[in-house]
């Protein structure tokens, strides 16, 4: 994995999780690789991988049954897109609005590319 | 816990750390930077009774280096950055100097020299300088010490083996075990790291957690007009800066800005940090 300089590195884990879960990658009720070995998978500190897990709980992404592991929540679909969504919002959207606003695009401009875009997925599928 | 106490060191007249003092805890990984004869090595030195302090006071769990008790001995780690062993055998290796380390593990070390592609059979002279790093790595990581200190461990290694020393060191650390690396590559180890203390003039210059220094300070392109500057560099994405962080997330670190910025303008940087734990009393 990758890490860049722009946000904290746990920060970048729960990305990473959110992703997993969104994309379907990890399912709900499924249980998650323990601290140690996504910490040693990512090459990164156990004590990162902890704050993470610790974060995806608070935000009920993830549960904690104790003795046996971390689990996805069975409401983590929901729970991991109303996290990035508001993390979009706020610092990915700024950044954008302020290329879009520079570049006078307009948001019809916008709605022709994502309609082509979603098509395009679509088309892969 | 490791304690430093106004630890003074000079080779001959020229001082090399002047009235030191700092406390390192076992669960973490803290990264020990600073220019070439900064005083890095000399530190790691002391603490692993290799030097003994001109003035003041250092306890490892306790007892003191200088006294070289075996409970010590076997608690401590050092990997120094030139590396001297003996002309046998790895096998024979392990054999003469294992039984120093109580919690030394074969199977830990094999999987380490795996890691690393180094057989099991080899002669140690018939290996490269990088190998017989490596060698020195496994064994340090395997011998499961409480305390290990690194000097520059990521020197003459390969960049394959960087990522297989990353994973390795990133499964190495628990909450009894205490890690201080001393290095220049902080692109290497960064994600690694705990705590970052820099070394300067004889003193630590810089000494936080990277959870405080992510929340007290801003790495970024782009900054509010009215944010203070600390630190400033141009690159090919524009300004680089470091401003106090007040935008109520915690921010990315680039260690390397980081240190540039504590070299000019460490005393403005330290008040952010003392003036938010006078807030947390």
């Amino acid at each position: 994995m990758d890490f860049n300089n722009n946000q904290p590195i746990y920060l970048q884990i729960v990305d990473f999780i959110c992703e997993k879960i969104l994309l379907s990658v990890w399912k709900q009720e499924e249980k998650i690789p323990s601290v140690r070995e996504l910490a040693v998978q990512l090459s990164v500190n156990p004590n990162t991988v902890a704050r993470s897990y610790d974060f995806l709980r608070s935000q009920e992404i993830i549960t904690d049954k104790r003795g046996i592991g971390y689990f996805i929540s069975s409401n983590s679909m929901q729970q991991a897109k109303q996290y990035r969504k508001n993390l979009f919002i706020e610092q990915e959207l700024p950044l954008l609005f302020r290329t879009l606003n520079m570049l006078d695009i307009t948001p019809d401009e916008l709605d022709k590319l994502l309609i082509k875009y979603k098509r395009k997925l679509q088309h892969e599928k | 816990m490791i304690a430093l106490k106004n630890i003074s060191f000079a080779y001959k007249k020229t001082f090399v750390l002047k009235e030191l003092t700092t406390t390192f805890n076992t669960g973490q990984i803290y990264g020990l930077l600073g220019d070439n004869g900064a005083g890095k090595t000399t530190l790691l030195k002391l603490m692993s009774g290799l030097l003994f302090p001109g003035t003041g006071k250092i306890t490892v769990q306790g007892s003191e280096p200088q006294q070289r008790r075996p409970s010590f001995l076997q608690s401590v780690f050092f990997v120094a950055d030139n590396i001297f062993f003996p002309g046998i055998s790895i096998p024979q290796y392990i054999e003469g100097y294992a039984p120093f380390y109580p919690q030394f593990s074969k199977k830990q070390f094999i999987h380490c020299l795996t890691a690393f592609n180094i057989g099991y059979d080899n002669d140690i002279e018939a290996l490269s300088f990088g190998q017989k790093k490596k060698l020195l790595l496994c064994f340090a990581l395997a011998a499961n010490t409480p305390y290990l200190f690194l000097d520059e461990p990521t020197n003459g290694l390969d960049i394959p083996s960087r990522a297989a020393f990353k994973e390795l060191l990133s499964g190495h650390i628990d909450d009894r075990k205490c890690v201080i690396v001393s290095t220049h590559q902080v692109n290497d180890l960064g994600n690694l790291l705990d705590h970052v203390s820099i070394l300067q003039n004889g003193k630590l210059a810089f000494s936080q957690s990277m959870e405080q220094i992510s929340r007290q300070l801003l790495f970024d392109n782009a900054t509010s007009p009215d944010a203070e500057i600390l630190f400033a560099e141009e690159s090919l994405r524009g300004r680089t800066m470091l401003t106090k962080n007040d935008s109520g997330y915690p921010s990315g670190v680039d260690l390397e800005l980081l240190y540039k910025a504590v070299t000019i303008n460490g005393e403005r940087i330290n008040q952010l940090f003392a003036y938010t734990e006078n807030i947390a009393i």
